[in-house]
């Protein structure tokens, strides 16, 4: 895989409610969206002026991605904006996915058929469970009708490619709970489902009730069961886990999420998002009025990737991917024999049957998954 | 008769924290004897880790010289003395090279019980002590009340006691005006023998050991050829010098007189401290009172994570006894933890400090075990062993009894905390002896206590028992009989012996409980169960399980987690560095000193 692949990923921080585990950083004052459009639009100009003026000059796209936040949430107009600067500033002929992630409680016919004509063709939709009363537990706006609808939507106006994001490990969930999840989601003509475990990060709702002794989570036997329930239901009905959160269709694995994975290219517009292009890594402006305020375009936690960062990363992203790593790939990339260098960890770790080494393929094993930063930890110098 | 009416030799006595070392730094600069510019806060606690600690390790003099009121230029030489119990050996070596001592004593705290001993040791060695009144500018100061204290306790007259602020420097002059005045001058004799008292040694890259020595008789300049008298052997003087308080080259150093001498000695064995230096041609009769040798009262075993770090433990070990007599050690050999040394220490602070400076400045990582004090043994075939480590005692059935050192510990509280030290001596097994007022308002109290006890958390129980006003001193009283008992840790099954603890029987189940709790808390999860038990022989007495490790995974990770995540993995990669591999399981550090930490609640 010595050709480079790039990606474009755009920042939408807008929400309309924060939901009750969330702590990504996003907005709700829409009053603001406007101004945030018009600083997006004219970062996208400048990083694509800035980009052309480099050696290799104009990259080839591969794919594009606006995340959020909730992108759906916004007037299509500024959706539309930015889809036409990107094309106007990258070169995006060899464009092959194009996604866009979306709440079912903001879904309608009109920015649904709009994305597909503006040239989206993949759907990202935030379901997280199907449970009436779950959705509301966890603070999501939409409930399960607006679900149904949004793929109905979506299918009818031409979208082949659509992902689910599920969760699991929720307040007072059972393996129960997420079986129906589970069967009513493979009931749908899905392409890609995204698994998540509940994380309780600090700042969050949830956070707050956790320390309160509010917040009654699943054990952790429960949790590795409703892992393996997730592995179990979806491989019957032809999704195959190709990440450890990530599960598809033969083909549909997200092309966008590979590029990360693959420790590929990628740029970061808007909002505290990351680029990582020709070894350098930075960030955002991540305070919304600064962002907006600001006629910089200002480098955060500007970083060289040293040669050893990128062996480290490429292993520690390589071994998250059901397929592993492929070790002559690997090597024509970085010249790093990963057998010889690491062969002591590599050894620990088949012990305790994390890890299998084949051929030319090095990968972790499902426990491995489990206990992957335990794992990929010991690859780091 | 020589005139050494212009010489005094004085040292400063004080509790930690009564602002020795900023009185030290007032006189300094007041004399001049350091350039304003080259003043560095806290002249004399020249480590990094006195200075960050606030205490003093080892002793340090400085030479000043000061015009008197009467007219005549004088020399006055200040030697350190460190303030804490572990140091009192370190003390009583500066204190024979003195006549006089300032007694600073905090105005709004008043005296301390390790204040007490030092003055006590003063006044053995016969030395003029002036009271200082330190801190006079806080609002809380008592002066007169503080005054009353050291009548009360000491004896001492206060009426020419100074008042002072070393940190504004109020009463500096009348402390240089009352060492001039009421120091005694030395006695000593220029055309005798050279007698020269070894109070201090010190290693130097180039000079080789340094002997750090107040002249008694005599003089001592370059190219004289002088003898140790404990060993006999003789070197040639290649330089002496005064303390300003950096080393400054002298042509002699004469009577009464206080400096160093190099004579390209090796070994810092050879300039033992407490010896006699003499002249090889014309020696002294007799050699000066020396010093009892330095007992290291705490034992403990230190580790290198990494095995292959033995060999540069072994030679920083060596380095650090270079200027730190009192350090011992000798290889031991683990087997949970390898290769590594035991050492003694003087006590518990000695041992940080070692552990502290081993990390700092040999970069060394370590595995220091819970603190042991010799243990005697008495056998079944009436030979008695003495032992510094749990895993040295002999098969039960081949043991008589053990004895355990005990101490005298003096402890000076205000009266409204009686109560709850006498509590805490109690839960420590000590034996009230007496106590006293000192003023209505504080009170010594005297217990026969085990050594053992002290060690491990008594002094942080005192202090946060009684809100920081206790102070405490002790003394080695001998061994007593005692009904001890080996408790063993086990992980997975397996015998731990740098977890084992030699202690009381009635204490033995409530500290293998909260051992084995504490562990449970400190060990991470492991890739498999790991079972910590603590048992008295073959009998299991408490028991807890590190449940294994299963899910440990960052679930969501795409661009923006990247940088996130590679922090998380470092962090956790760190992690591993700071433990040691034993058999499968991987200890923190912590673990190995698990004991000193439990909560006595």
């Amino acid at each position: 895989m010595m050709n480079n692949r790039t990606g474009i990923y755009v920042h939408i921080p807008f929400c309309i409610k924060k939901c009750d585990y969330c702590d990504f950083i996003s907005a709700s004052n829409y009053e603001l969206e406007d101004q945030y459009f018009e600083k997006l639009i004219t970062e996208i100009q400048y990083r694509g002026n800035e980009e052309r003026e480099t050696d290799d000059g104009n990259k080839v796209i591969n794919t594009i991605y606006f995340g959020g936040g909730t992108p759906s949430s916004v007037r299509l107009d500024n959706i539309r904006k930015v889809v036409t600067a990107l094309k106007e500033k990258f070169n995006l002929a060899k464009l092959e996915e194009m996604t866009i992630e979306v709440n079912p409680g903001t879904c309608n016919n009109d920015n649904i058929q709009n994305y597909y004509e503006m040239g989206f063709n993949r759907l990202s939709i935030g379901v997280q469970s199907f449970d009436e009363e779950m959705l509301k537990r966890i603070g999501r706006i939409h409930n399960r009708a607006d679900i149904y609808k949004t793929v109905d939507i979506a299918q009818k106006a031409g979208f082949k490619n659509i992902s689910i994001d599920l969760m699991y490990g929720l307040p007072n969930d059972s393996l129960e709970r997420l079986e129906k999840d589970l069967k009513l989601a493979m009931e749908m003509n899905l392409q890609h489902i995204s698994t998540y475990g509940l994380i309780v990060e600090e700042g969050t709702k949830f956070y707050d009730e956790l320390n309160e002794g509010r917040l009654l989570l699943p054990e952790e036997d429960e949790l590795l069961q409703m892992r393996d329930l997730i592995n179990r239901k979806l491989f019957d009905q032809g999704f195959k886990r190709y990440e450890i959160a990530n599960y598809a269709k033969a083909g549909y694995e997200s092309k966008h999420n590979l590029i990360y994975w693959n420790n590929d290219d990628y740029y970061g517009f808007g909002l505290n998002s990351t680029t990582k292009v020709d070894d350098r890594r930075y960030m955002n402006e991540p305070d919304i009025l600064k962002y907006i305020g600001s006629n910089e375009f200002e480098k955060y936690n500007l970083e060289e990737i040293t040669e050893v960062m990128k062996i480290e990363e490429a292993i520690f992203l390589g071994l998250r991917l059901i397929e592993g790593i492929d070790l002559v790939d690997y090597f024509n990339r970085y010249n790093i024999d990963i057998k010889e260098k690491y062969k002591k960890v590599i050894d620990e770790l088949i012990d305790i049957k994390a890890m299998w080494l084949g051929d030319r393929t090095l990968r972790l094993t499902d426990y491995g998954f489990e206990i992957s930063n335990y794992c990929l930890a010991k690859f780091l110098s | 008769m020589t005139d050494l009416s212009n010489i005094r030799n004085f040292c400063i006595i004080a509790h930690i924290d009564h602002g020795k070392s900023t009185l030290a730094d007032r006189l300094i600069e007041y004399t001049g004897a350091v350039e304003k510019r080259d003043m560095t806060k806290q002249l004399l606690d020249q480590m990094d880790l006195e200075q960050e600690r606030g205490i003093t390790i080892k002793l340090q003099a400085v030479k000043m010289k000061y015009f008197g009121d009467d007219g005549k230029e004088y020399l006055l030489n200040l030697i350190d003395t460190p303030g804490h119990v572990d140091f009192t050996y370190e003390v009583s070596r500066s204190l024979a090279a003195c006549e006089g001592a300032l007694l600073v004593v905090d105005a709004s705290q008043g005296i301390e019980a390790q204040t007490l001993a030092n003055v006590y040791l003063a006044l053995e060695n016969n030395l003029e002590i002036i009271p200082v009144i330190n801190k006079i500018d806080l609002p809380s100061a008592e002066p007169e009340k503080v005054k009353q204290e050291i009548e009360n306790i000491i004896g001492l007259d206060t009426s020419n006691a100074i008042l002072t602020s070393a940190k504004t420097g109020e009463g500096t002059k009348a402390i240089l005006e009352a060492i001039v005045k009421y120091v005694p001058e030395p006695i000593g004799d220029y055309e005798a023998p050279l007698k020269a008292l070894i109070f201090d040694s010190n290693f130097d890259a180039y000079k080789g050991a340094l002997s750090y020595v107040r002249i008694m008789d005599g003089s001592v300049k370059k190219g004289m050829k002088i003898r140790m008298f404990a060993s006999g052997k003789e070197f040639e003087v290649t330089e002496v010098g005064i303390f300003e308080p950096t080393h400054k080259v002298v042509d002699s150093l004469k009577a009464g007189e206080v400096g160093y001498i190099a004579a390209s000695i090796k070994k810092v064995a050879d300039t033992r401290v407490g010896d006699t230096i003499t002249g090889a041609a014309n020696p002294c009769k007799e050699p000066l009172e020396g010093y009892k040798k330095a007992v290291p009262m705490v034992y403990c075993g230190l580790y290198p994570i990494d095995n292959d770090q033995y060999n540069d433990l072994k030679d920083a070990l060596e380095k650090l006894q270079l200027n730190d007599a009192s350090l011992l050690f000798e290889p031991e050999t683990s087997s949970a933890l390898g290769f590594g040394f035991r050492c003694g220490f003087l006590g518990l602070l000695h041992m940080e400090i070692v552990q502290e400076r081993l990390e700092r400045e040999y970069d060394m990582t370590l595995i220091t075990t819970a603190p042991s004090v010799v243990f005697k043994v008495h056998l079944t075939n009436g030979n008695v062993i003495e032992i510094d480590s749990p895993a040295l005692l002999p098969d039960t059935r081949l043991v008589e009894y053990l004895e355990e050192p005990m101490v005298k510990a003096s402890i000076m509280v205000p009266n409204e905390y009686v109560g709850t030290v006498m509590d805490l001596c109690q839960d420590k097994r000590g034996v009230f002896i007496n106590m006293e007022y000192i003023t209505p308002k504080r009170v010594i109290l005297s217990y026969k206590l085990p050594l053992g006890e002290i060690i491990y958390d008594f002094f942080d129980q005192l202090k946060s028992r009684t809100k920081g006003y206790a102070s405490l001193d002790y003394e080695l009283a001998g061994h007593e009989r005692s009904s001890l008992v080996k408790l063993d840790i086990l992980l997975a099954g397996e015998i731990i012996d740098a977890l084992s603890c030699i202690v009381h029987r009635d204490k033995a189940y409530y500290r293998g409980k909260a051992l084995v709790s504490k562990l449970r808390q400190l060990i991470p999860r492991q890739q498999f169960e790991v079972p910590i038990q603590a048992a008295i022989g073959t009998k299991v007495i408490a028991r807890e399980t590190v449940k294994a490790m299963r899910k440990d995974v960052l679930e969501k990770c795409y661009g923006g987690d990247i940088s996130r995540k590679r922090k998380l993995l470092e962090k956790q990669k760190e992690g591993k560095k700071r433990m040691k591999q034993v058999g499968r399981i991987e200890v923190p550090q912590e673990a190995f000193m698990a004991v000193l930490s439990l909560d006595d609640e």
